[in-house]
């Protein structure tokens, strides 16, 4: 972009670029960000994106960047767009790769003080358990109606063979399963991707952590999600593996077709896109709501593996260690929803890319468990500094279609991340911090480097002072197993 | 053939820049490109010998899912390329010869690429770049 569009600050961290900055928007972009990560996004890509959102057809409100929005494909990662059901489109680029990929937070009745000495033991025991690194088979194989039956129920289906609990399933966003999954719009490919992956943590920004609450800023809303200072948590975070990758790649090839068909003018040709209510936009919908029940299934099967490597090194039931989940959220998804827009109730496709749910106190889609407290938001940080527990407001309900940031967000390239430091030098930082890492590969692991990415603090007060959400708690990481 | 490639600095991801004197010596060099993110390619076992073809209504389509099916070929099959030869037999097909080994001869995959994508896309005879999703 030559030039920065016009931005007008319309309250603290919140900032418009009006409908008209450009010919073609449908709707404004509503920008959420401090203002010192305003400055560095203006004239980027990812504002870009944020822009050629809001030209789809259909798209309601506005176009919503969240504060950790960087460059994405399409859709900025930290987008979030929601169209008419009649006359709006979906998009597989408002939704990304990994569909669903996610974060689930499991807590527990250890202590600080208890895992802190036996921190190598508990790593080296859940990265003994778990599956991780490119393409690495986990233990469950598959037939084909199996497969078609876990697309379906999601984390059910896990629940279902043993691994889990009863209510695990409804501490998971859509209680783990998208209704609408069609197993006979995946293609053979995507089978093929996914075959021998449920049960795995893959690579790149993947992984497992164990953490410890290091401060509680909402007391009675801790005690409603079970959270406590010093007690030891467990962060899931994975999505639908290369059966997910497949389904989206499929999808952009059907709709670099489908934009032209249906006479859609777009910025970005990575915005392809098809009517919500076209059998191309039907397909597209029910293929990646099977690949986002794949990932529930996945990362109710992590949480399983999980818990019994930490049962094992303590010599107890995970029922006795108190490892509960507390929740599960989605961040990259596509799905139907009732929000009020000028002043009408109305169901939408809401894509959330990069950013996730974050629903006030009193929701109906909430269980009846946080019903009265509102959803837990799961914002994972770095490997080396922390991540939050936030809870859903009603302001976001209002501005942003019950949505949050999703993490940090990259600061640094790959190249850039592997130039600031070796990884023998990435490990020794992570150690003097009291944070002991396994990972499938070095090579991989200077690129996630804590460096590498914002502070997640930034970008929590930012989403805070925006009042899309309010914190609960922060947690601190003790070890991590990187895919 | 010869033909050159270099990774290019991205945010996010990872975005390869291919250079050539034609089109198939170009897109040779962008496949070594994609497969340099993956793996050591001088480390990869000369023991396979395998075709991987797509056809495209237009160049970048072409391009883009020749590289995305050599993806899926390793996703499925674990066949990983050290080297290859780029043909068309046909207009809209691409054809690679390839050659390699498979991940079960103890090839280190060090990063997963997810998909080559149309992401600012840039297609020409000489010069070549596309951005992967990791």
């Amino acid at each position: 972009m030559a030039t920065s569009p016009p931005i007008q600050r319309v309250g603290r961290c919140r900032f418009v670029i009006p409908r008209d900055a450009q010919r073609g928007m449908r709707v404004p972009c509503y920008i959420f960000a401090g203002e010192d990560f305003l400055e560095d996004i203006k004239g980027t890509k990812a504002l870009e994106q944020a822009i050629n959102v809001a030209h789809l057809p259909g798209i309601v409100m506005a176009s919503i960047a969240m504060p950790d929005i960087h460059e994405g494909y399409g859709f900025p990662i930290g987008g979030v767009a929601a169209c008419d059901l009649d006359e709006g489109v979906i998009s597989p680029g408002g939704v990304g790769y990994d569909i669903n990929c996610g974060v689930r937070l499991c807590r527990s009745d250890l202590t600080l003080d208890e895992v802190k000495p036996r921190i190598k033991e508990i790593t080296d025991a859940i990265f003994q358990m778990v599956p991780s690194g490119v393409g690495k088979e986990g233990k469950l194989s598959l037939s084909r109606s199996e497969t078609d039956e876990l697309l379906v129920k999601g984390a059910r289906w896990a629940l279902e063979k043993g691994y889990g609990w009863p209510e695990d399933i409804e501490r998971c966003e859509e209680g783990g399963a998208l209704a609408g999954a069609n197993p006979s719009a995946v293609s053979r490919k995507a089978y093929e991707r996914g075959k021998g992956q449920v049960g795995t943590l893959g690579s790149g920004n993947h992984f497992i952590e164990v953490g410890y609450v290091e401060e509680v800023y909402d007391e009675k809303t801790a005690k409603a999600f079970g959270l406590f200072k010093n007690q030891i948590v467990f962060w899931v975070h994975s999505g639908s593996r290369g059966f997910g990758h497949q389904v989206c790649q499929d999808n952009l090839d059907v709709m670099r077709k489908t934009t032209e068909k249906y006479g859609i003018k777009l910025p970005d040709r990575q915005l392809d896109c098809a009517p919500f209510k076209s059998p191309e936009g039907q397909a597209y919908f029910g293929a990646m709501a099977a690949a986002a029940n794949y990932a529930w299934a996945n990362r109710q099967v992590l949480l399983h593996l999980v818990r019994e490597a930490v049962s094992r090194v303590f010599g107890s039931s995970a029922e006795a260690l108190g490892m509960k989940l507390v929740y599960d959220v989605a961040h990259n998804i596509a799905k139907i929803e009732e929000h009020e827009v000028e002043g009408q109730k109305k169901k939408l496709v809401v894509h959330r890319k990069g950013a996730t749910r974050a629903f006030p106190a009193g929701h109906p889609a909430l269980p009846a468990i946080y019903r009265e407290s509102g959803q837990p938001v799961l914002v994972p940080g770095d490997m080396g500094r922390a991540s939050y527990v936030l809870v859903g407001t009603s302001e976001a309900m209002r501005d942003s279609f019950g949505s949050a940031c999703h993490g940090a967000g990259r600061a640094l390239s790959r190249q850039q991340a592997k130039r600031t430091m070796s990884a023998e030098e990435l490990l020794n930082e992570l150690s003097s911090r009291g944070v002991y890492v396994r990972s499938a590969t070095v090579k991989g692991l200077i690129e996630e480097a804590p460096q590498a990415y914002k502070d997640v603090d930034d970008v929590v007060e930012a989403t805070v002072a925006a009042g899309l959400a309010r914190k609960v708690v922060k947690t601190r990481p003790l070890g991590v197993v990187k895919g | 053939m010869t033909g050159k490639y270099t990774i290019l600095d991205h945010q996010a991801d990872a975005r390869v820049r291919a250079e050539g004197r034609d089109f198939a010596e170009t897109l040779r060099a962008l496949c070594l490109g994609m497969w340099s993110l993956m793996v050591d390619l001088q480390a990869v076992p000369d023991k396979e010998r395998w075709e991987v073809a797509a056809e495209g209504d237009d160049e970048e389509e072409l391009v883009v899912k020749l590289l995305n099916e050599h993806l899926y070929r390793l996703a499925g099959e674990g066949l990983v390329v050290r080297d290859l030869l780029v043909t068309f037999p046909e207009p809209r097909l691409v054809l690679t010869r390839c050659r390699g080994a498979t991940v079960e001869d103890g090839v280190e995959i060090f990063r997963e690429v997810k998909a080559a994508t149309y992401n600012d896309i840039l297609i020409t005879p000489t010069l070549m770049e596309v951005t992967f999703d990791l």
